[in-house]
């Protein structure tokens, strides 16, 4: 019976029109979304080279890095952008230790400069797998399963049906079995045209670590999301008598699931655990780093009044030492004052973020909105990376470089120890994110997500046993 | 006849929950959405006015500028819930990068990016053009996806027209129903999202101004409903069965919101590539460097060849400078032209290379604006964003402000300074300018709203167009419907 039950509802759900129709829109959207990402990733990583190949012209001594315009390290634009392009575009794609009046000359700041690059790609947003999966597909399995129940229950053949011998729960598992594939093999058809296309455009993904891995779950999560979509629906159908009320019922849910609660749970987690705005670290840096010039200053003011006017003179050299250590020593100060007020804020956002991440748990959208960027590289964890590793580069930056180029300022004249200057200029190597983290940052929203289906499929059979299907 | 049909609908919307579940979504996503929005903006402000005012406290005078850099700040937008546009990624800022010397001051956007909240660039933001746009479209989708169709299904459409009706009145009456159920709707919650605004009275949201662009926003979402709606008419009017109506106008709104919208921009893009901001960076500097470089070789081929200094030591000269010598005074007004020649060919050629980047990114904006405005939706998030002075208009005049500033701290600071070069000796003097001055400044100049709607009256126009053509489309094909 359980044969008889699934080729009706195969028959009916592949041979109406809506599956054709499904098929089309998938078809042209998800490729077309993956190639338009593709462009746009070509574009970006375009920029990229030509900008890391101008700077390296430039920069090939350490005179060079202190003379023009600073020390420079790019982050590479992510060929799984098409994934999803998360935080692509607002994540700082360069550093730079540009001299700045009165900061310390090798504290690499973290910038965008591709505002203006890509403008109109933000305004409009990406059309990424997670546009089309998040948006399209789980307003689809809405739009494709709200009838099952209610619908055929008003159309009267729910009776017919279960006046058969038959169990409720072989009714149910047919329906959803059937209906999941309707759904599904359009999706993962055009996936499947996707992945052509990118490997029959020379394939430029390979060149990420663990790429397949990410695609794979990331295919996963995709399969997972519009499944608690699908049993959603099913859940609402069976609970309710008619099908425009559950029609009503689910886009009330996939508006608030998708449209509210996701666009409100970042502002929620940072009313409960705020953390300080960039511009507001900015200007507690600025205060900190002027107080600390006004000491300074005053303090060599000080020491210049007692020297005399002869830069030649055995006390001249003395004061030039002594000024160079006050330098030095507030040098210091300020950059500890920074680096400990960096690390402050880091415990801020910490708690924050993971509160965040926490609410957004509670969604089926947001825990695959979330892990999607991670996978695609363009997420929370890849800017930790990049920040990390500009970090580092910023001690051999300081260690090779700044340490050893010293700069005097006696009365009005300005000396320096140039000694460093014709040495190499040290070289930016951008390190990904271990795909090994990656996967156990996305393990708890599977996870949930396996939860969701099981929740919601469980509530929609118990409903449906209990359902008057007169 | 017409307001028979008229109550008919208008009770079918109320009793099967669809007005309903269009008054609770507007009831809870706008007043919602104004509400972060404001919290998210009374918090920018804030850091924004103690920003503004530790500057200037700290920078009194010129002289202040000299020694710790000078900068400008961009206020946030007081109507960023309308639209959060491209806010979030313009530059907080503009300052000046190293010192301000007499080759002019270097003022740039700070870009200094660490995103404020993450989870918010991620999920988006729950601004009114994302609500219109997205939710109360959907809501469009629900109230007409069956308004033909499905009464074709339940046969009641033959019913109807067996009736003394007309079609132009019948389907005209569907229209006006609906999208009076949908404007009461969204008004209402229009009004609840302006009077949490409104009723706090704090400062900015009391203003007149605010209310008129409130107004005005509400009036183009509806125009933009109107649009949609009429397109919903005319999928259900040319589709036989509802799930079917509705799929296709699933499918044309994901083209329209998103499809058109982003394709636009990468055809622009292939058709028309500009250079990326960061390579333009990277070759003005070396223009800087070069030009730098070819004074410098020039400075010392004057020194050498001009008699009588070239033999001199460095304590010599300045030894000579300060006794007034004449041929060190000659040597002095020498230089202070070539430098002047060299100062006017780097702002050349730092000039041609903006002005050719302006050109080209402008083409590109262009071509990508009005492709886009095929697109509804795109008109609509236009309009509003513009409104909301998070726009292009908004990045356009943050980059004349960074322009103006420079111009106004070379023409108070640098312009009145004087640099000499001597061997291996470089020697700034500020004497001509006073360091108690007060310190420039460069005003913020708000947009007026008849500005803002000047560069969005074709968006306008043509979402008028659409929502009468998409009638016209709806109303001839019910005309030509098979009602049986």
């Amino acid at each position: 019976m359980m044969r008889v039950l699934f080729l009706k509802e195969i028959r009916e759900a592949f041979a109406s029109r809506r599956f054709w129709v499904v098929l089309i829109l998938c078809l042209i959207l998800i490729p077309l979304g993956v190639e338009v990402s593709l462009k746009d990733y070509q574009t970006r990583l375009q920029n990229y080279r030509e900008a890391v190949r101008i700077y390296q012209e430039q920069t090939k001594t350490a005179s060079d890095l202190i003379y023009q315009g600073g020390a420079k390290a790019f982050a590479p634009p992510s060929p799984l952008s098409f994934l999803s392009l998360g935080l692509e575009l607002v994540n700082p794609n360069i550093a730079e230790s540009k001299y700045k009046s009165g900061e310390p000359p090798a504290v690499m700041r973290l910038i965008n400069s591709q505002g203006r690059d890509n403008l109109y790609e933000f305004f409009y947003g990406p059309l990424d797998l997670v546009f089309a999966v998040a948006v399209v597909m789980s307003f689809l399995a809405v739009i494709l399963t709200y009838g099952a129940i209610a619908g055929e229950k008003e159309q009267g053949t729910l009776r017919q049906v279960l006046s058969n011998s038959v169990p409720r729960a072989e009714v149910l598992l047919a329906k959803a079995v059937a209906n999941v594939l309707a759904l599904l093999i359009p999706f993962l058809l055009a996936l499947a045209a996707s992945l052509i296309l990118i490997e029959v455009q020379g394939n430029p993904i390979t060149a990420v670590l663990g790429a397949w891995t990410s695609i794979g779950l990331a295919i996963i999560i995709a399969i997972l999301f519009i499944g608690a979509f699908f049993n959603l629906a099913l859940l609402v159908s069976s609970l309710t008598k008619q099908a425009v009320v559950a029609l009503v019922a689910l886009l009330l849910l996939w508006v608030s699931l998708y449209g509210v609660y996701p666009r409100l749970s970042s502002a929620v987690a940072q009313i409960v655990a705020p953390s300080k705005s960039e511009a507001r670290v900015a200007l507690e840096k600025a205060q900190l780093r002027r107080n600390i010039q006004k000491e300074r200053d005053a303090e060599i003011d000080h020491l210049n009044q007692t020297l005399p006017d002869d830069i030649t003179s055995p006390a001249a050299k003395e004061g030039m030492k002594t000024q160079e250590e006050i330098r030095n020593r507030y040098e210091a100060k300020l950059e500890e004052g920074w680096r400990a007020m960096d690390r402050d804020i880091e415990v801020r956002e910490g708690k924050r973020n993971a509160l965040a991440v926490a609410i957004a748990r509670l969604s089926p959208v947001t825990s695959f909105i979330r892990p999607m960027a991670e996978l695609a590289r363009t997420g929370r964890l890849e800017y930790e990376q990049f920040q990390g590793g500009v970090r580092r580069f910023e001690e051999t930056l300081n260690r090779d470089i700044f340490g050893k180029y010293k700069m005097t300022l006696y009365k009005h004249a300005v000396l320096f120890d140039s000694a460093v200057l014709p040495v190499a200029a040290p070289v930016f190597t951008y390190v990904p994110a271990a795909p090994r983290a990656i996967v156990r940052d996305v393990l708890p929203d599977i996870v949930l997500l396996v939860l969701f289906n099981l929740v919601f499929f469980a509530g929609a059979f118990v409903a449906f046993l209990r359902y008057d299907v007169r | 006849m017409f307001r028979i049909i008229c109550r008919k609908e208008l009770l079918e919307n109320i009793r099967n929950y669809r007005f309903l579940l269009a008054l609770v979504i507007c009831l809870v996503a706008i007043p919602l959405g104004f509400t972060v929005s404001q919290k998210d903006y009374a918090d920018r402000r804030q850091v924004y006015d103690d920003t503004v005012r530790d500057y200037s406290e700290s920078h009194k005078t010129v002289g202040d500028i000299m020694q710790q850099g000078g900068a400008a700040f961009r206020p946030p937008s007081v109507l960023g819930f309308l639209s959060g546009g491209v806010e979030s990624i313009l530059p907080s800022s503009v300052e000046t990068l190293g010192y301000i010397t007499a080759s002019g001051a270097n003022v740039e956007f700070n870009n200094t990016r660490k995103i404020d909240n993450p989870f918010m660039a991620l999920f988006g933001r729950l601004d009114l053009a994302f609500i219109v746009s997205t939710v109360l479209a959907v809501l469009v989708m629900i109230f007409t996806f069956n308004a033909i169709t499905g009464e074709k299904e339940r046969r009641t459409l033959s019913q109807i027209m067996a009736n003394p009706v007309s079609r132009p009145v019948a389907i005209t009456a569907k229209m006006a129903a609906g999208m009076t159920l949908l404007a009461a709707a969204f008004l209402t919650g229009m009004l609840a999202g302006t009077l949490l605004l409104v009723v706090p009275g704090l400062g900015p949201f009391s203003g007149t101004k605010i209310i008129t662009t409130l107004v005005v926003g509400a009036g183009v979402s509806l125009l933009f409903l109107f649009a949609l709606y009429n397109f919903g008419l005319l999928v259900s009017s040319l589709t036989r069965s509802s799930v079917t109506a509705m799929v296709t106008l699933l499918s044309f709104w994901v083209a329209m919101a998103m499809i058109l919208p982003k394709g636009s921009v990468v055809v622009a893009k292939i058709l028309l590539p500009a250079k990326s901001q960061s390579v333009v960076d990277l070759e003005k500097n070396q223009v800087r460097y070069q030009i730098s470089n070819e004074l410098g070789a020039a400075i010392v081929y004057l020194t050498e060849t001009t008699p009588g200094i070239k033999n001199m030591t460095t304590e010599e000269f300045f030894k000579a400078l300060k006794a007034k010598n004449p041929a060190v005074e000659a040597f002095e007004k020498k230089q202070g032209e070539l430098q002047d020649e060299f100062k006017a060919k780097t702002e050349a050629a730092l000039e041609r290379i903006d002005a050719e980047f302006d050109l080209h990114k402008a083409r590109e904006a262009a071509l990508a604006l009005n492709l886009a405005r095929i697109s509804p939706v795109s008109c609509l998030v236009n309009i509003l964003t513009e409104l909301a002075g998070t726009g292009f208009m908004e990045e356009a005049k943050w980059r004349e402000t960074r322009t103006r500033f420079k111009q106004i701290l070379d023409r108070e600071i640098a312009s009145k300074q004087h640099e000499l070069g001597f061997k291996d000796m470089w020697m700034s003097s500020s004497d001509r300018f006073n360091a108690k001055a007060p310190a420039p400044t460069v005003p913020a100049e708000p947009v007026p709203l008849e500005r803002r709607l000047a560069a969005v009256w074709v968006d306008l126009v043509l979402l008028a167009i659409y929502g009468l053509v998409f009638f016209a489309g709806a109303y001839v094909s019910f005309l030509r419907y098979d009602v049986r």
